[in-house]
């Protein structure tokens, strides 16, 4: 349906007359606070797999470095895999117990 | 006023990583044109029209995967405020509608006899059925073409020439008795 003059005319005068909302700097803003909370995605089960995957080689990885300590020498790629083990292992568990306590898995 | 490029990036974003900046970007450009629907609608009462336009956007961040992108996303956006504004005069006034769904024609009452020049065009809205309201806003307020208002309001093209006619008639009138 094309437009014609009184259209035009109507249009002009509507827009002249009723009132512009205007912008309000704070709707934003309300409208994503009434937003329901984000939902943590559940990943089925390719998390719990990884995690007991990184759980089992940092097993090996802890049996492997037990074995191969010499008794009365500490070398220094002993401390390196020491220190690599217990930052390893330490975050898988934070990870692992945080996501459990969270109730993703 | 946002491309359909980066309209279309932003409700990606939306859906795949449900990222709120993202949807704060599409309610920014988007807010005053769903406000100032619902203040013309309610006749000015900005408390009203706010809270209406804000239920607005949150169905249609609850619903942002049902969004199959066959129209342009403000199209979609005018049906959802179309439907909350439906919804809100339901409860309000509990009014049954026809075999159609659509909302009674409410009698007007015409005030245009021995009227005084001041009639503001807000009354001459109100002598106007809700659907006849409708239809003119979105037309001339909301520049929306037939063919958006059909998909905004799910009347045939038909019923929303027929409104169209009878509520520029009325306008008409209004216009000349100022004259």
């Amino acid at each position: 349906m094309k437009r014609d003059e009184i259209d035009i005319e109507i249009s002009r005068m509507l827009k002249q007359s009723l009132p512009e909302a205007g912008h309000d700097k704070w709707f934003t803003r309300k409208v994503l606070n009434r937003l329901p909370d984000k939902q943590k995605h559940s990943r089925g089960w390719i998390e719990p797999c990884l995690y007991f995957t990184g759980l089992l080689v940092c097993f090996i990885g802890w049996g492997l470095f037990l074995c191969s300590l010499s008794p009365n020498v500490i070398l220094v790629k002993d401390i390196v895999s020491f220190g690599i083990l217990t930052v390893t292992t330490f975050l898988l568990i934070w990870n692992i117990v945080e996501n459990v306590f969270v109730g993703d898995i | 006023m946002l491309s359909k490029i980066d309209e279309i990036k932003l409700l990606a974003q939306c859906v795949l990583t449900d990222n709120r900046d993202a949807f704060g970007r599409l309610v920014e450009n988007y807010q005053g044109e769903i406000r100032r629907f619902f203040l013309n609608l309610t006749f000015g009462d900005h408390a009203l029209s706010d809270d209406l336009a804000q239920e607005t956007f949150i169905k249609a961040y609850l619903n942002i995967r049902g969004f199959k992108g066959l129209s342009r996303f403000k199209t979609w956006l005018f049906r959802i405020a179309y439907n909350e504004y439906y919804s809100h005069l339901r409860k309000l006034h509990e009014v049954p509608t026809d075999e159609q769904g659509y909302l009674p024609e409410c009698e007007t009452v015409d005030n245009f006899h021995g009227i005084d020049a001041g009639i503001d065009v807000h009354k001459a809205i109100r002598q106007l059925s809700e659907n006849e309201r409708i239809v003119i806003i979105l037309f001339y307020l909301e520049d929306q073409p037939l063919k958006k208002i059909k998909e905004i309001t799910g009347m045939p093209e038909g019923t929303i020439k027929s409104h169209l006619s009878r509520g520029k008639e009325k306008l008409g009138r209004i216009l000349k008795t100022l004259d």
